[in-house]
């Protein structure tokens, strides 16, 4: 829960500093900025809307008379505002207002995660809902199901601005933005998920120095360096205090922290993922025989101490105590955690975190599952007056985040104040928006020479000159050079063998029973783990789950992927 | 006539309770019947497709169904008798206690965590109950080993239930303090000079004056069986222990409010409604018996 905030969080700064820089797409981005800044202009200095404003309809086209969005959403934490401003009104929100006359009105915004999805489908299942708001997938589909969503294909086609239809673009065969259609209509404007989410193990290089460790290679060497760090006294503080890889109770998960993937990964073990096996056969990945030898390791490693006795009851902040107070040393997560790594070492500079490739598998490969293309979703309400209006707003939102306009490099300069607090927190970016980048930071790095890179990168360059010439002082420097430079270019290692799901999203069945199947896994594989189970209850795992639906989701998958 | 009038007053006096109880308590009633439907928000309850039993066979066919029924009624009725033993022997205790201002001191000590929210129990607990806490540090210096009190199954509901007595004893003592003081002192002086000990004294005064008490209490917690703390249960519990903790308060809300599987989450409920009405109309049947105890 809070886990997941902080990843929206960490991914949400990540992404504003990551922003296209091949040539093509400077050309068609900017291609929509040269008329924007004058609509700009005109808005701003005329407080009376001018006409001629109003007369050409588009993307980034004013209204005349005043728009009013009403809209629930997640609220931020620690937003950083200046005293006056809050999440309801604040410069962001005044941008968007100035060039598009749009109100946004808030219905509600809910901190906490949890609270959030309850008010959600609080608001579904009394079928008030705002005009807009982001959702997850099951509350999407339940959504859709009782017509509750206005219709978006022909919106999306005519008043989205090249950039946003570039970064859905960007995906292979149109994998993001199909997650938002139902039966050919577009019901959702998906998040996009980038590539490179998936976890790397990222471990104390300070400690592996003291105990004369090398970085670890395969699976074996993890297990042996976890095993010095708790038995050897890596920190030589006298005590033995230092508690092996840390672990979440959700085990599996795309872009998680503290989950086990990558041990499954390395056993070609695919959890919660779907298949086709030799035979053509639809899969699932946790219910392979793969997964239960990788669930066999791991529950060895439990009882060998290897894995933190307590994950159980650990919520994400727990586990990051366990970090900055210097208890831990070793655990999986995904390049993004650079941020939360840079907390430990600002607690103690001596900490060390490096982050490495996941283990090898027997063939000296390096699996990994690509994450699920979206897992928001932005809806408009059925009957909302302007539903263009929403796609307006998040034209001009995403030309405030990637810095395009001007104008947007101006509001809160320097004052760290989060993209979040834009209206509509639905993130998009390339597909290979981490990686894209790597080669220029690194050339900056060799030449020292910042010329002729666009405005929107610089923050982020200039971060990574910093550290590279003062390592550690600045903490925030510091924190983004590990993230978008060091991690970023770890998830580009060789060995990577991607392994592709034949099928993402939700089936029928699934939205309807899905949550009983989960539990059933969750619970299994908790107590397999944790010794509560013998591992044969795997194989009795595997038997209810098909019986209590499983078996007719993988029909429904196999007609839907049959019909591709 | 003037009985009448006198008649028509006590009902116009009823009215206000009689119509929050149909508005709070009757309307809503009506809700029961999503249990037998495919229901959707936007249809509502009356457009919604009727699906028959579907729900219920479900609901049979999960793995869950039996364990969190179970779970229910074992920990419920678990905190139903330590929950009475416990305050019972305080208030005996407390009675042969005979400096007043003591004891006035340690009841208001044991009655405190009554008040407190299971929100900030539940963190204390989970903190006093980890490896490194001191309940284990106890454990350790007694030579045994650390014991994950709240990932195993055979510890979680001794945590429960304990957490639960501890939390609730102290205010319960003061049903049973009040019921001493309703005991003749005469019958303890008249024991003493015929030379009862104060065991005896205990024995064949004190007791027998609280019998009835205790058995109207716990006749009265018969029709509470079914509610087996939602809130703590909540607070304290993860996927490990849901084997022997997972109560149907606790799935309804899983599968209700949080994964928005409304006809399935209703249907679990009304099992949990009609039950209740059974062992309610039992537990009062029990209570006009044996404490001769009768609202009609």
């Amino acid at each position: 829960m809070n886990r997941k905030k902080w990843l929206v969080l960490l991914s949400a700064a990540a992404l504003l500093g990551m922003t296209a820089c091949s040539g093509a797409n400077d050309g068609s981005s900017s291609g929509a900025t040269t008329e924007t800044p004058e609509t700009a202009t005109e808005t701003t200095d005329n407080a009376q809307q001018p006409a001629d404003a109003a007369v050409e309809d588009g993307p980034f086209a004013a209204y005349e008379d005043t728009v009013t969005i009403t809209l629930g959403r997640q609220g931020v934490s620690g937003n950083n505002l200046p005293d006056g401003d809050t999440l309801e009104d604040n410069e962001y929100l005044r941008y968007v207002e100035e060039r598009l006359n749009v109100d946004i009105k808030y219905e509600f915004s809910v901190e906490d995660l949890d609270a959030y999805n309850q008010k959600v489908t609080l608001a579904i299942a009394s079928n008030s809902i705002p005009d807009v708001m982001i959702v997850n997938e099951q509350q999407f589909h339940q959504l859709a199901k009782a017509d509750m969503l206005e219709d978006l294909t022909e919106v999306y086609e005519n008043y989205a601005s090249p950039l946003i239809k570039e970064y859905y673009d960007s995906y292979s065969g149109d994998r993001a933005l199909n997650t938002g259609r139902i039966d050919g209509k577009l019901y959702a404007l998906p998040n996009t998920n980038i590539d490179g989410n998936f976890q790397l193990l990222w471990i104390r290089q300070d400690w592996l120095n003291k105990l004369n460790l090398q970085l670890p290679k395969t699976v074996d060497d993890v297990k042996g360096i976890i095993q010095a760090f708790v038995e050897q006294d890596p920190d030589g503080n006298g005590t033995k205090d230092t508690v092996g890889l840390l672990g979440d109770p959700s085990i599996v998960g795309d872009g998680g922290f503290f989950t086990f993937d990558p041990i499954f990964n390395a056993y070609h073990s695919y959890p919660k993922s779907w298949f086709k096996d030799d035979q053509g056969n639809i899969v699932y990945g946790s219910t392979t025989l793969e997964t239960k030898e990788a669930l066999g390791v791991l529950r060895q490693m439990y009882a060998d101490g290897l894995i933190d006795m307590e994950f159980l009851t650990r919520k994400w902040e727990d586990n990051a105590g366990l970090v900055s107070s210097g208890r831990a040393g070793i655990l999986f997560a995904p390049w993004f955690a650079g941020w939360a790594m840079s907390d430990a070492v600002k607690a103690n500079p001596e900490a060390d975190w490096v982050p490495v490739a996941v283990p090898l598998d027997d063939a000296g490969k390096r699996n990994f599952v690509p994450s699920v293309p979206s897992g928001s979703f932005l809806v408009v309400k059925k009957g909302a007056k302007h539903p263009e209006a929403v796609l307006k707003v998040l034209n001009v939102e995403y030309e405030g985040i990637r810095l395009i306009d001007p104008a947007a490099q101006e509001l809160y300069k320097g004052q760290g104040v989060g993209w979040l607090n834009y209206p509509l927190n639905l993130q998009l970016d390339f597909q290979d928006a981490l990686a894209r980048d790597i080669p220029i930071y690194d050339k900056v790095l060799k030449d020292k020479d910042t010329t002729g890179l666009p405005a929107r990168i610089m923050p982020r360059v200039e971060a990574i000159l910093k550290n590279h010439e003062n390592p550690k002082q600045d903490m925030v420097a510091y924190a983004d050079s590990l993230a978008f430079y060091t991690a970023a270019a770890v998830t580009g290692a060789k060995e990577m063998n991607r392994i592709e799901p034949i099928f993402y999203g939700n089936t029928e069945t699934m939205l309807k029973r899905g949550a009983n199947l989960e539990k059933l896994e969750k619970e299994t594989f908790l107590k397999i783990i944790s010794g509560t189970s013998p591992l044969d209850e795997f194989d009795k795992f595997v038997s209810t789950w098909k019986s209590i639906g499983g078996d007719d989701v993988a029909e429904e998958i196999a007609e839907i992927v049959n019909n591709r | 006539m003037r009985n009448q009038t006198f008649i028509r007053n006590y009902h116009i006096m009823l009215m206000p309770g009689i119509l929050l109880l149909i508005a709070f308590s009757v309307i809503p009633m009506f809700g029961i019947v999503i249990a037998f439907q495919d229901f959707q928000p936007t249809r509502g309850i009356f457009r919604s497709e009727w699906i028959g039993w579907e729900n219920f066979e479900y609901m049979f066919a999960l793995p869950d169904s039996r364990s969190i029924f179970v779970n229910t009624m074992v920990i419920a009725s678990l905190k139903i008798v330590f929950g009475m033993a416990a305050p019972f022997l305080f208030a005996l205790l407390l009675h042969e206690v005979v400096s007043t201002k003591f004891k006035r001191i340690v009841q208001t000590i044991v009655y405190l965590p009554h008040f407190m929210s299971w929100v900030i129990l539940s963190g204390i607990l989970i903190n006093l109950l980890s490896l490194e806490g001191v309940v284990n540090q106890v454990v350790q210096f007694f030579g045994g080993d650390p014991i994950l009190f709240l990932q195993s199954n055979v510890w979680f509901r001794v945590v429960l239930v304990a957490s639960d007595v501890w939390k609730e004893f102290g205010f319960n003592t003061i049903i049973y303090i009040a019921a001493l003081t309703s005991i003749n002192t005469n019958l303890y002086e008249a024991a003493a000079i015929d030379g009862a000990s104060r065991f005896q004294r205990l024995l064949y005064i004190t007791i027998p004056g609280l019998l009835p008490t205790v058995i109207l209490l716990a006749t009265l917690g018969l029709g509470n069986v079914l509610n087996a703390g939602f809130e703590q249960i909540l607070n304290l519990y993860n996927p490990i222990v849901y084997e022997t903790g997972d109560i149907i308060d606790t799935y309804v809300y899983r599968a209700g409010l949080l994964e928005i599987q409304y006809g399935l989450a209703t249907a679990v409920g009304l099992l949990k409604s009609v039950v209740s009405f059974v062992l309610i109309a039992v537990s009062y049947l029990l209570a006009a018996r044996f404490a001769n105890y009768r609202i009609f």
